[in-house]
């Protein structure tokens, strides 16, 4: 009986040993799990925050791109863009993404290009220009986008969707076609008088017996002609200059008084508005503008040898000098024929006529306001046109007024607002 | 399987945008080649409405294939049989753009250049705005844009009607020029039966909201129509 109370006695000693020791053990793992625990949401905590932050580096670097980058899953929904890819097709980012692309982007080659990559085996990008319509409405200002699409993989190599970047190549292909424009253009200019002395001299070799008055005739076709090709020479010579020179004339930029100039310019063109009975019209304040003189005159004489050109007999011309701010604004205003919207944002271009027949008739070179674009931006000004079919066209020059000091002062020059002489009127198109 | 059948109606979706695409730059090609007198540009005008073609009967197909297979009802069956009939519209609009870029050969093959009886560049523009509008109307289901759609129609009716009676006058002025009007008249009439068709996809976008048919004023006004009965489970 005592034997079997000490094996019970003993049995429960066990058990209790046996129990606080379990016990023990799972305080100390529920300890341990504790701070494993808290070990756990620590190293989650900071794997999120590197996801975050690496997020926001990709966000930062996607949007400050130029190039406009989109995803799209294999639902060929939009899952995100950048701000450029939002500005090029112009979409909201918050409407459109989570919709398909055939509902953002009403563009069949966009469409096709998607639908491609998406289906597409190969890794290889596929490549496409497209024509997009910059805002709705707007008829003229076409985007030329060079899209390329490449199929997304995981890290199994199955496909998960597609990213398409849009390269904005509007500029360069516009300055594309100046260039090509260019060399037709200067070929053509030199190739026209040309040929006209070319077929003189062959006459005049070939007919040795030609009377006095035809031979003078023709004598006169290759002087007129030759006078033309060495315009457009010199022309084209000032244009390189001013290219080339660009920067070394900053130094001779200072505050002039710009009446003296616009005084010289038209004083320069009497003649041609003479011939026309066109008023040369003078408005000028008193002030100083950031010019090298010489070359204002330049700019103004082919700006009023134009508006002359352009303008019909017995028409005003009027040349106006004021302080817009801080800028000196000039203009030259006619009342001739006015030019078409569609030509006023290429009259800069070398050799850009509106009508061809007509301005060569005219004899002009077709860089005239080339020139004139040049010395404005030479001069850190800008040159523009404003014009109105059948009123009239004007053309400004903004240049920065004189500095602070002397800007307003009348200086040497008093104001002038008074008529110079010949009338009138002209139109664009260069000179 | 409503999941299947939205899925189903997704692709559809996008295959009638995609022909809307199509469509619309078909439309402003061939006006482009009628104002550049660009016979490339017309010719692949013309090539181009191929697609258009064959697209249309993969979305028809597509659409009998939803109407066999998940016997859609209510907003769904309008869907899918608006989008039946918005894919002949489209399907039709192609079809004016190709005769506007043959047109646009024509006037190409013209030394004289003679002015056109109408304001070709508005009307041009107008009829490409009504066209986006009527697919913007059908992206969003957006009944506002689709009543404006309607609203535009008649202007275009109003520009080509008037345009009859100066074509008269320059044909009398010219008599030599009269081939070259009819061709412009031709232009005219095709944008005027674009922008007719536009008007008909912006009538289908209020069909599928509403379920009544809005064509011929209505004059069924009040009576139910079709499955529109049964109220809107989408």
């Amino acid at each position: 009986m005592q034997n079997v109370l000490i094996i019970l006695l003993a049995l429960a000693l066990v058990a209790a040993v046996l129990t606080a020791a379990t016990l023990r053990r799972r305080l100390r793992r529920y300890k341990e799990g504790l701070t494993g625990q808290r070990e756990h949401n620590r190293q989650l905590a900071e794997r999120l925050t590197t996801v975050e932050r690496r997020r926001s580096e990709l966000e930062a670097v996607l949007s400050s791109m130029v190039e406009g980058v989109a995803a799209i899953d294999t639902e060929e929904r939009l899952i995100s863009l950048n701000r450029a890819a939002a500005l090029m097709l112009s979409l909201d980012p918050k409407q459109a993404v989570g919709r398909s692309i055939q509902e953002v982007v009403r563009n069949a080659s966009l469409q096709s290009l998607v639908t491609e990559a998406l289906g597409s085996q190969a890794n290889t990008p596929a490549t496409r220009e497209l024509n997009l319509r910059l805002s709705p409405g707007s008829s003229t200002d076409d985007l030329s986008i060079q899209a390329q699409a490449a199929p997304v993989r995981d890290a199994e190599g199955r496909r998960v969707g597609a990213v398409v970047v849009l390269h904005d190549v509007t500029r360069l292909r516009r300055l594309e076609s100046v260039r090509r424009d260019f060399v037709a253009n200067v070929s053509h200019e030199i190739k026209t008088p040309i040929s006209a002395i070319k077929a003189a001299i062959e006459t005049l070799i070939d007919d040795e017996q030609m009377p006095a008055p035809a031979r003078k005739n023709f004598t006169g076709i290759i002087a007129r002609q030759t006078e033309r090709l060495d315009a457009i020479i010199e022309d084209l010579l000032s244009l390189t200059r001013l290219e080339q020179e660009g920067g070394t004339v900053s130094d001779e930029i200072e505050a002039h008084p710009v009446e003296p100039v616009i005084r010289a310019a038209c004083e320069t063109c009497h003649a041609k508005a003479d011939a026309k009975s066109i008023t040369l019209k003078i408005q000028a304040e008193p002030l100083r503008a950031q010019v090298v003189p010489t070359l204002l005159e330049q700019a103004l004489v082919n700006l009023i040898d134009n508006a002359i050109k352009y303008s019909t007999d017995n028409t005003t011309v009027v040349i106006s000098a004021e302080r817009r701010n801080d800028d000196a604004v000039l203009t030259v205003t006619d009342e001739g024929r006015g030019i078409e919207p569609e030509h006023l944002p290429r009259v800069f271009e070398r050799f850009y006529r509106t009508d061809r027949a007509r301005s060569r008739q005219l004899g002009g070179t077709g860089l005239g306001l080339s020139i004139v674009k040049h010395i404005a931006e030479t001069m850190n000004g800008k040159a523009s046109v404003r014009s109105q079919l059948g009123k009239g066209s004007t053309f400004t020059l903004v240049f920065r007024t004189g500095k602070q000091d002397g800007a307003l002062e009348p200086a040497a020059d008093s104001e002038v607002a008074g008529i110079v002489r010949a009338p009138k009127p002209p139109t664009s198109e260069s000179a | 399987m409503p999941i299947f059948l939205q899925r189903q109606i997704n692709t559809l979706k996008k295959m009638l945008l995609s022909l809307g695409a199509l469509c619309e730059e078909q439309v402003r090609g061939s006006l482009e080649a009628v104002v550049t007198r660009d016979v490339a540009l017309a010719q692949r005008i013309i090539e181009g409405d191929k697609k258009i073609d064959l697209l249309e009967i993969d979305i028809e197909e597509e659409c009998l294939h939803t109407l066999a297979l998940h016997q859609p009802v209510a907003f769904d069956l309008r869907y899918v049989v608006a989008v039946l009939k918005m894919n002949n519209d489209l399907e039709r609009i192609g079809d004016h753009a190709k005769s506007i870029a043959e047109q646009a050969k024509f006037l190409a093959g013209e030394g004289e250049v003679t002015e056109a009886p109408f304001d070709l560049n508005a009307m041009g523009r107008r009829v490409e705005q009504m066209l986006r509008h009527a697919l913007d109307a059908v992206v969003n289901i957006d009944v506002e844009l689709a009543h404006e759609v309607r609203v535009l129609d008649d202007e275009i009716d109003i520009m080509h009607a008037s345009m009859y009676g100066r074509a008269i006058e320059l044909m009398r002025e010219n008599p030599h020029q009269t081939e070259q009007m009819i061709h412009y008249i031709s232009v005219s009439r095709q944008l005027e039966r674009i922008a007719d068709h536009a008007c008909n996809i912006a009538k289908d976008v209020l069909y599928i909201t509403e379920g009544e048919i809005p064509r011929h004023g209505n004059i069924r006004r009040g009576s139910a129509v079709g499955s529109s009965a049964d109220g809107d489970n989408a």
